[in-house]
C-alpha cells in the first residue's frame, strides 16, 4: 500500500496508515456453492493480518468480515480463491442512522469508488480507488452539492459545516498521488466526519493539487447498504442476480 | 444537510451569522450572497429563512445502454415534491420509474436495492394507499424515445428521516403493472424488468 501512504500526506494520521484503520464489519457476496468453498474462503481470509472475525452464510452466499483491513485487500484475497466477490454492505456493530456511503466515478476517463463508513461519532473511514488519472498529484475533496448536471463544475465549494472551526475545511481530503499507471489508492481514518451529513453531496477530483479551477470529475455521495441490509433483497429485485449485473 | 444548517444559522444572532460565514470565505457563490445582500445581520437571516423554505435536488441518470436523463426535484416547506423528468434513448412506450432504497451503483443499477419502502408495504400505483414510497408509476417515451414527465408526490421528501437524497432513480425496461398484473413479481417490482439507467439524487444549490 505504498500509494496509500503517499496519498495520506494531508489526512489525519499518515503515520498510522492501514494498521490504524478503524475496525468495521464488511459484508461481501461471494460465489460459493459448497461447504468446501466456505472452508477455502475462510482459510484464505485467515492468512490476512488485521481480521478479527469471519462469518460465512452459505445459503445467502454472504461472507461477513470484522477487521481493520482495507476493502481492496480483502477483495483481492477473495478473488485469489478464484471466486467472484462483491462488497454489499459495510457498517459498525453499533447502530447509526446512516453508516455507509459510496460515491462512484463512472468515467468515461476517470473511474473510481470512494467508500465512507462511520466508525463512531467522531470518526469515519475513507477508502478510495481511482484509475484513469494523469500521473502525479491531484487534490480531492468533499464538495457542498451533488449536482452533476455540469460535472464537477456544479458541485459548489469544499464542504465545511458551520460548527467546524478550523482553517482547513472539513471536506478537504488533501492530495492523491496517481502512479504511472494512472491509479491512486487511499485508505485511512478521517476525524469529525459524519457520514449522514455527506449524503447527497459529492466527491470531486482536481487536475492538480490546486483546487481553484473546477474539478475534472465528481460523483454523488450516495446511501449504501449497512451490514445485513442488502443481501436478502438483491436476488428478489428483478430476478437478476448480482453476478449478471454488470 | 445544508438546509438544516441554514435553519440554525437563520435563528441565531448576527454574531453567529458572521462566524458562520467566515470559514466559507469569499469563494462561495451561492450562500455568501445572502450576507452581502442584506444591510445587516437580521436582514441576512430573513433572506436565509426564505431560501430555506424550498429544497432542490437533482439526479443524472446513466446506464449501460443509450438511456440517459436528468431528474430534478423541488419541495417547498413540507409540501409535496415536484419531480421533473427527461429521459432519452428509451424504446417508445411505458417504462417503470421508481426511487430505489440505495444510491449505490457499484454493481450497476442492481445495487440500488429494492424500491424505497420505509413503511414496509407492497408495490402499487402512485395514487394507491398501499404502495412503496418509491413507486412513481410509469413514464411514457414518445416515438423518438424521449420521456418527459412532471410528477407531484407526497411520499418522497427532500429532508428528514425519509429523505430521498442519496437514493437512486431507476428507469426500467418494461411497463410497471402497478401491482395489479398477477405476476409473482407484481407486488414487489411491478414486473418492470431490468434496470436501464439509474442516478443518485444529489443536493443542488437553491
Amino acid at each position: 500500500m505504498a500509494t496509500a501512504a503517499a496519498a495520506a500526506a494531508d489526512l489525519s494520521a499518515p503515520d498510522k496508515q492501514d494498521s490504524a484503520l478503524p475496525e468495521l464489519t464488511t459484508e461481501f457476496m461471494v460465489d460459493m456453492k459448497c461447504e468446501g468453498c466456505v472452508t477455502a474462503v475462510k482459510n484464505k481470509l485467515q492468512t490476512l493480518e488485521g481480521i478479527k472475525n469471519i462469518e460465512v452464510d452459505l445459503s445467502n452466499q454472504v461472507v461477513r468480515v470484522l477487521g481493520s483491513l482495507p476493502v481492496k485487500t480483502m477483495l483481492d484475497a477473495l478473488h485469489q480463491t478464484g471466486r467472484d466477490a462483491r462488497l454489499i454492505g459495510q457498517g459498525n456493530p453499533n447502530d447509526f442512522l446512516v453508516s455507509a456511503a459510496v460515491a462512484e466515478f463512472k468515467g468515461p476517463v476517470i473511474f473510481g469508488v470512494v467508500r465512507l463508513a462511520q466508525v463512531n461519532m467522531e470518526l469515519a473511514r475513507v477508502e478510495a480507488t481511482f484509475s484513469g488519472l494523469s500521473p502525479g498529484k491531484h487534490g480531492w475533496s468533499i464538495n457542498q452539492f451533488g449536482d452533476l448536471t455540469r460535472g464537477a463544475e456544479s458541485t459548489g465549494n469544499v464542504y465545511n459545516p458551520p460548527d467546524h472551526l478550523s482553517n482547513k475545511p472539513l471536506g478537504d481530503l488533501g492530495t492523491l498521488e496517481a502512479g504511472e499507471n494512472g491509479e491512486a489508492h487511499f485508505s485511512g481514518p478521517k476525524e469529525k466526519l459524519r457520514v449522514v451529513d455527506l449524503i447527497g453531496r459529492s466527491i470531486a477530483l482536481y487536475a492538480t493539487e490546486d483546487r481553484s479551477d473546477p474539478g475534472i470529475a465528481a460523483a454523488v455521495i450516495a446511501r449504501s447498504a449497512g451490514v445485513g441490509e442488502n443481501y436478502k433483497k438483491l436476488c428478489t429485485c428483478d430476478g437478476v442476480t448480482i453476478w449478471e449485473s454488470s | 444537510m445544508a438546509a438544516q444548517s441554514f435553519l440554525l444559522a437563520a435563528t441565531a444572532t448576527a454574531t453567529t451569522a458572521a462566524l458562520f460565514a467566515a470559514p466559507y470565505s469569499s469563494a462561495r457563490p451561492f450562500h455568501s450572497a445572502h450576507f452581502v445582500a442584506g444591510p445587516g445581520g437580521a436582514a441576512a437571516a430573513r433572506a436565509l429563512v426564505v431560501a430555506d423554505a424550498s429544497k432542490k435536488a437533482v439526479a443524472v441518470l446513466k446506464g449501460t445502454s443509450e438511456v440517459e436523463g436528468v431528474v430534478t426535484l423541488t419541495q417547498d416547506d413540507d409540501g409535496p415534491t415536484t419531480v421533473n423528468v427527461r429521459i432519452t434513448g428509451l424504446t417508445p412506450g411505458l417504462h417503470g420509474f421508481h426511487l430505489h432504497e440505495f444510491g449505490d451503483t457499484t454493481n450497476g443499477c442492481i445495487s440500488t436495492g429494492p424500491h424505497f419502502n420505509p413503511n414496509n408495504l407492497t408495490h402499487g400505483a402512485p395514487e394507491d394507499e398501499v404502495r412503496h414510497a418509491g413507486d412513481l408509476g410509469n413514464i411514457v417515451a414518445n416515438a423518438e424515445g424521449v420521456a418527459e414527465a412532471t410528477i407531484v408526490d407526497t411520499q418522497i421528501p427532500l429532508s428528514g428521516p425519509n429523505s430521498v437524497v442519496g437514493r437512486a432513480f431507476v428507469v426500467h425496461e418494461l411497463e410497471d403493472d402497478l401491482g395489479k398484473g398477477g405476476h409473482e413479481l407484481s407486488l414487489s417490482t411491478g414486473n418492470a424488468g431490468g434496470r436501464l439507467a439509474c442516478g443518485v439524487v444529489g443536493l443542488t444549490p437553491l
